[in-house]
């Protein structure tokens, strides 16, 4: 941010210079970033200078009606009045802010604390933006890239702290996931359980009002966890609260429930680790907030409604997405909601970044959008229609209520999609150094070996990893339809066991045909497909597998979440996790201790009480710190300096 | 800020801001484009240069800094408010059309 210094030269001038326009006319400012927003196509805008004549009296008049309408945009990043200089926003003396000065400082920051503002004599030789007062409080605390200062704050104390060094990007994104968190393109986001009346899934015009008067918010995007803060910092949750009827009904219809979690209006510039509860403070000041409990969903168009929910009309809310649209997005309706792949490291010229009013921009120009999907982000340009790749971005009719969309999604998928063949064609043509070429109609993707360094050519190495067992699907997938699969070949897939997990208890299951098909009527809506399973609604939990009785149990390779454990059964796909089996909420309770203990409880030599035994040894894992035992005594120690 | 298209400025411009840009190397830095590039008056502060020089000039000093890290982000050249055919947002938009495979993550505006 140094680099960026205003011109002195400009500076000098423009105090004498007369082009500025008068205070009064607040009409022609906001014109003019009107206008300029056209040019900036969604991007942020900064107003480096802005500078109006008048009165001091007529100057605040203007700031009064200028600033909130800046404050109050999406778009305006920051703004700079001009200048920080004597008989300006500074006394004729120098010595202090000037009327004038400590009346825009006081407007735009909304607080009291001059001293945390750069003292205009400062501003002179750190011109630039971010070190010139500018917006709100809240919003600055987002930019400040350029001053690691943290503050925390615990039982109404504060204090400030340098801020840890900022983990890389990628470093964040993999420990939120290790830590049972994921991100959603689109979802509703509620204060409190919501009425099982409201379907949050097929959101029209009167449900949205009834979800936004129940406490639910709407979100563009955000990270969604099941991190746990412990009871003195935030509510206790009261589960019993969420009856199972309404549970069931809504996990069916993609949403599932989120014991706590932070939800943000914008994919945030990650500072700081979220992971530590001390950044708090600064996810709130970053347009995030906490829920003590909520559904999180994805938003569908017209998928199966239980009986207990309300009919829709057949129209479509297009301010939001419908299921076409996640679905081109690189993302699929599982039994247990969308999966979508990771939207981080998106660019500002992304459309989909730039959010729905973009995308629906581009349904109004009709226009197609082209999207590439590589393995860690989905970004979208506008692109002529008809060409390779585009896609109408138009509001779908909705598909006819009762009729599952994903079996048709996974019908469409030829033989020769690589996808649909599964991860163990994937890894072959990774393992052969070739490329893949996807193509990402609306409702499915499918990708083709192609000649590497060609056009939306992307090499296949890392994420998808192929399963550790092999599932029925897959070799379904490889062989013709099943009425020309010789008898002996049937027999084959029918004998294969898959392994089945619940927590760190694997037993092996039945075949997955067992729920490929539903027999009749009532039994199962699931089949299992190369990325999970995929189920229709009205599966009631029952048919959900559980551990036989006295069925054989091994525990596996096993990583802890803050929601359990999780076994080898769950990997990354392209389309983000699937597991096997849906991973259940804990009761918070049972986790105090482990929440309880930081990285602060980590000293050499202390010794580590036996109920904390657990929780630390849990904390250890995660952190790469190290426990010294002896006969059942443990402390902390320094890794490598004990045998013990 | 890279002030303007002249040597004196551009000279140094690329090394500094790898130099700074290594500072943290994990927080975004922001580089500013060129000051009123519109405004030609004697001393006004403008950088004065037409849009093909601003873009060759753009190309030649903003683009190669996307490399030195992944958070580098660029505000686009700041125009005057002023409202003839070749200046302020006409000046900016011809710009923003001419450049459009740049790598413009903000715009930049006085008034």
């Amino acid at each position: 941010m140094s680099l960026c210094a205003f011109s002195r030269f400009s500076w000098s001038f423009h105090s004498h210079s007369n082009r500025y326009d008068h205070a009064k006319n607040v009409e022609y400012f906001k014109r003019h970033i009107e206008e300029t927003r056209k040019i900036a196509g969604g991007r942020p805008i900064w107003i480096t200078e802005f500078h109006a004549r008048g009165t001091d009296d007529e100057v605040k008049a203007f700031f009064d009606q200028v600033l909130p309408w800046m404050d109050a945009s999406n778009d305006i990043h920051r703004y700079a009045y001009f200048m920080a200089s004597p008989g300006s926003l500074v006394n004729p003396e120098g010595t202090d802010m000037s009327e004038l000065g400590v009346y825009y400082n006081m407007k735009k920051t909304g607080n009291d604390n001059s001293a945390s503002q750069p003292m205009p004599s400062d501003a002179s030789n750190s011109a630039e933006p971010s070190a010139n007062p500018s917006k709100r409080a809240s919003e600055a605390a987002s930019e400040k890239m350029d001053e690691p200062v943290c503050r925390r704050c615990r039982n109404g104390k504060c204090e400030t702290f340098r801020c840890p060094k900022p983990p890389t990007l990628a470093s964040v994104q993999d420990e939120l996931e290790s830590m049972g968190c994921r991100f959603v393109l689109w979802g509703w986001i509620c204060d409190t359980t919501i009425d099982a009346t409201i379907d949050a899934s097929a959101v029209t015009p009167a449900t949205k009002h009834e979800l936004e008067s129940s406490g639910c918010r709407f979100v563009l995007w955000g990270w969604i966890c099941d991190k746990h803060l412990t009871s003195d910092e935030r509510p206790s949750l009261d589960i019993s609260a969420i009856s199972e009827p309404s549970q069931h009904e809504l996990e069916i219809q993609g949403c599932r429930f989120v014991l706590w979690g932070w939800i943000c209006d914008k994919q945030l510039a990650i500072s700081t680790s979220y992971t530590s509860r001390t950044t708090q403070d600064e996810l709130e000041a970053n347009g995030c907030r906490y829920v003590p409990w909520g559904w999180i969903c994805d938003k569908l168009s017209k998928r199966e409604l239980s009986p207990r929910a309300v009919q829709f009309e057949d129209r479509q809310d297009v301010s939001t997405p419908t299921s076409s649209d996640i679905e081109a997005s690189g993302c699929r309706f599982t039994l247990w909601g969308w999966i979508c792949d990771k939207q981080n490291k998106r660019e500002e010229s992304d459309i989909l970044t730039l959010g729905p009013d973009a995308v629906k921009e581009v349904q109004e120009e009709k226009k197609c959008m082209c999207c590439s999907n590589p393995m860690r982000s989905l970004k979208c340009h506008k692109c002529t229609c008809g060409g390779k790749g585009a896609r109408p971005i138009k509001a779908q009719p909705p598909a006819p209520v009762a009729k599952p969309e994903a079996p048709a999604s996974v019908a469409k998928r030829e033989e020769s999609d690589i996808l649909a063949l599964g991860p163990d064609a994937v890894k072959e043509v990774q393992e052969e150094k070739k490329c893949m070429c996807c193509s990402n109609p609306m409702r499915s993707l499918k990708c083709h070996k192609c000649t590497c360094g060609g056009k939306g050519a992307r090499p296949m190495k890392g994420e998808l990893d192929a399963p550790s067992v092999k599932r029925e699907e897959d070799v379904k997938a490889t062989v013709p339809a099943p009425d020309s699969v010789p008898e002996t070949e049937a027999n084959e897939m029918t004998a294969t066991k898959r392994k089945c997990c619940f927590f760190d208890w694997c037993w092996s299951c039945g075949a997955a045909e067992k729920r490929d098909e539903p027999a009749t009527g009532n039994t199962s809506d699931c089949r299992l497909t190369p990325y999970g399973w995929v189920c229709d609604p009205g599966v009631p939990p029952a048919k959900r597998d559980e551990p036989a009785a006295g069925a054989s149990m091994s525990k596996q390779s096993c990583w802890d979440t803050p929601t359990g454990v999780v076994c080898e059964n769950c990997r990354f796909t392209l389309y983000g996790w699937v597991c096997d089996k849906d991973i259940p909420y804990e009761p918070p309770a049972k986790r105090d201790d482990a929440a309880s203990l930081t990285l602060d409880d980590f000293k050499e030599g202390k010794p580590v009480p036996a109920d904390q035994l657990p929780a630390a040894k849990e904390l250890a894992a995660r952190y790469k710190r190290c426990l010294c035992c002896n006969t059942g005594t443990c402390y902390y120690c320094k890794c490598g300096s004990s045998k013990d | 800020m890279l002030h303007s298209g002249s040597d004196a400025h551009t000279a140094p411009w690329l090394e500094r801001v790898k130099r700074s840009a290594q500072i943290i190397v994990e927080n975004p830095t922001h580089l500013l484009g060129f000051n009123e590039p519109d405004m030609c008056d004697s001393g006004a502060g403008g950088s004065c240069m037409d849009v093909e020089k601003a873009v060759a000039k753009w190309k030649e000093f903003m683009e190669p800094a996307k490399a030195f890290k992944p958070p580098m982000y660029f505000g686009s050249p700041a125009v005057t408010n002023a409202s003839g055919s070749k200046q302020g947002l006409n000046w900016l938009r011809a710009f923003m059309e001419q450049c459009s495979d740049c790598k413009v993550d903000f715009i930049c505006i006085h008034w």
